[in-house]
């Protein structure tokens, strides 16, 4: 196969090339390319105006802030769906310290995520608890101990005042969240590529036992693997308290974890862990807000309809995933 | 015989200790602070109310957990089948109830394939089939309320038994189908295969138990025990709305565990729910009569679900915790 890639090559441009490549070990990549012709198609003048570009990578920047940390999780073969009570709690401290610290007081979301993470990584590894459900319960515990802030400091929301240089935007075609998500995709894609932690979580993902017994120190990477999610969910979430207009939310809702776990799960990363990782997550996540964008811009949609829509895309998204779930008896 | 040393006892015994501990500290305490906490007949039936459709439901959730597995569409599929009652109820009259439960069952069928034949974690499979639960419930009701007028179908839930003393209906409803989930697990060949499939899948499968037609089977009735709770639920309130069962994922939850089933499976059992329900809607009602947030009481059955998780798990059998 890769022989015949090569030979093929010679008369190819090697961008060519490398786009094919792309597509063979992504199937994703269809998705993508199907949904941009068909929408450029139905809805042309809509979807690829600039506005529309725009409002795509500011969603391209949400979804990636919630998902590419969770991934790292995922690869060891576990659940982190902490992300949701990470984003909405770091947020809420970085609006308490603000009147102290200005805009610096941003900086302590990817601080409070990574002792979020480790926190996590010890009752995960150390208590032996299922990670899926520890981090729900660290998630709603968050996520309504910022209701109840909200709610004793009797605010309606926790707006910080943007700065000068955001309420005139000068950059065009590229929104604030999106510049301000750059950093964590390239942190994600080192730590994955460039240090050994993205081989040693996918190697406790694929054979748990086989690695423990070659001498691996099981529960420091999976301490390391949550912790790492905790810190890239929180220094993501700088961007999403910028794209809410420089505010926290505060009304939990569990359909917020959807997005994250849909992203990873569309990019192909498989819920049994040992593949994947965050490059993948890239492209689901551009592929999850390409399906919402182009349906929104159709004529007649129903917002009665939007959550059979999430619920559908979830549903396909973990059937298609289920392929490289074979050999492990899920529960 | 050889005497086990009181500690191993303890801890042997720990996920029976700890809920009896917390029922009786729980209700020593709500009698210290409500004069009328169980003292008069209105404060029983509210009380009985209150925890009826919620028992149904987790009776259900008792035996997916039981399994190892989890179900997160079990509120969900409570909100569909009470919506379904409450939107063709009009049309259809008591023919809404089969159709409540098909649906319900269909749902339960699609967890079973997921989880069974499709190998996705259940997890994640109840995640994506509760929200296209709640997409339908908001695409039939348009998010408006519903209302049942007919008093034979609000009497299923509601007519006192014996009148005029007794407890409402859905409380007895309530009562023969949790005694009809003990009797699923304890007395019942499926039953055993639920609890070994939960101890260990792995002897389970070699030991000849069909995983795939018993895991298909568990989901379709704890889905069916929630479109009951739903329909009994929608004749309790007379009619449905979109916010039933939206906050109640962690109660059910820590109504299941508090009880003293572990997360991981095999160990508990249908008949500790009712202590657990007991425990998590009294704590609920306690926590509402001083007046707190419903967040935070949301904050502390999140804390009550980790804590008793993290208690209850056997470690020494489970060699891979995911």
């Amino acid at each position: 196969m890769s022989n015949k890639v090569s030979r093929s090559s010679a008369l190819k441009s090697p961008i060519l090339v490398s786009v094919t490549r792309l597509i063979r070990a992504n199937p994703v990549m269809w998705a993508i390319i199907v949904m941009i012709i068909i929408f450029s198609a139905i809805e042309g003048d809509a979807f690829l105006s600039t506005r529309n570009f725009i409002s795509i990578l500011r969603g391209f920047a949400v979804t990636l802030a919630l998902a590419l940390g969770p991934t790292f999780v995922i690869l060891t073969g576990r659940l982190d769906i902490s992300f949701v009570g990470i984003w909405m709690f770091g947020n809420t401290l970085a609006w308490l310290l603000f009147p102290h610290m200005g805009y610096y007081s941003l900086l302590i979301c990817p601080i409070f995520g990574t002792f979020i993470g480790f926190l996590n990584g010890i009752i995960h590894a150390k208590l032996k608890t299922p990670a899926f459900i520890s981090t729900l319960a660290m998630t709603a515990v968050l996520g309504y101990l910022t209701t109840i802030i909200r709610n004793w400091l009797g605010v309606i929301s926790l707006t910080v005042p943007p700065p000068e240089f955001a309420q005139n935007w000068p950059i065009p075609y590229l929104p604030l969240p999106f510049l301000l998500a750059l950093p964590t995709i390239i942190l994600a894609l080192y730590i994955m590529f460039f240090t050994k932690l993205g081989t040693y979580f996918c190697a406790i993902g694929s054979d748990e036992e086989a690695v423990t017994h070659m001498g691996v120190n099981r529960d420091k990477y999976l301490i390391l693997a949550f912790t790492v999610s905790g810190m890239l969910t929180g220094l993501g979430s700088i961007a999403i308290f910028v794209h809410l207009g420089w505010q926290a939310k505060v009304l939990f809702d569990l359909d917020d974890v959807v997005r994250g776990l849909a992203a990873i799960v569309l990019g192909g990363t498989p819920l049994s862990g040992g593949m994947g990782g965050p490059h993948r997550t890239l492209l689901g996540a551009l592929a999850y807000v390409l399906i919402f964008n182009g349906l929104f811009l159709l004529p007649g949609i129903d917002p009665n309809q939007l959550k059979l829509y999430i619920g559908a895309l979830l549903f396909v998204a973990v059937i298609a995933a289920s392929k490289s779930l074979k050999g492990v008896i899920m529960t | 015989m050889t005497a086990v040393p009181l500690k191993e006892l303890v801890q042997r015994n720990l996920n029976s200790i700890i809920p009896i501990t917390a029922f009786i500290i729980l209700v020593v305490g709500l009698r210290i602070t409500n004069p009328y906490f169980l003292a008069t007949r209105d404060s029983v039936v509210t009380l009985a109310l209150d925890m009826s459709w919620f028992l149904i439901a987790a009776t259900g959730l008792t035996l997916v957990i039981l399994m190892g597995s989890f179900d997160f569409s079990v509120p969900n599929i409570v909100k569909l089948s009470a919506i379904i009652c409450g939107v063709f109820y009009e049309y259809l009259g008591f023919g809404v109830i089969p159709i409540a439960l098909l649906v319900s069952l269909i749902f339960g069928l699609v967890n079973g394939l997921l989880l069974a034949r499709f190998n996705i974690p259940s997890f994640m499979a109840t995640l994506a089939t509760g929200i296209i639960a709640e997409g339908i419930a908001q695409l039939i009701s348009g998010g408006y309320i519903r209302v049942i007028v007919d008093p034979n179908f609000i009497a299923l839930a509601t007519a006192v038994i014996p009148p005029g003393i007794g407890l409402p209906a859905i409380f007895y409803w309530a009562l023969a189908l949790w005694a009809i989930g003990i009797f699923i697990t304890l007395g019942t060949p499926f039953g055993r295969k639920i609890y070994a499939i939960g101890s260990n899948i792995e002897g389970a499968k070699l030991a000849g138990v069909k995983l795939i037609k018993t895991r298909i089977l568990v989901f379709m009735l704890c889905a069916l025990y929630a479109g009951i709770a739903g329909v009994l639920y929608a004749s309790q309130l007379q009619g449905s709305h979109m916010h039933i069962g939206t906050l109640d994922t962690l109660p059910l939850f820590s109504s299941v565990v508090v009880g003293g089933t572990a997360l991981a499976g095999g160990i508990g059992g249908v008949h500790r729910t009712l202590l657990g329900v007991l425990i998590v809607k009294w704590l609920d009602s306690g926590m509402s009569m001083v007046a707190l947030d419903i967040n935070f009481r949301m904050v502390v059955f999140g804390a009550i679900a980790l804590i008793m998780t993290i208690l209850t798990i056997d470690r020494r059998r489970v060699k891979i915790i995911r």
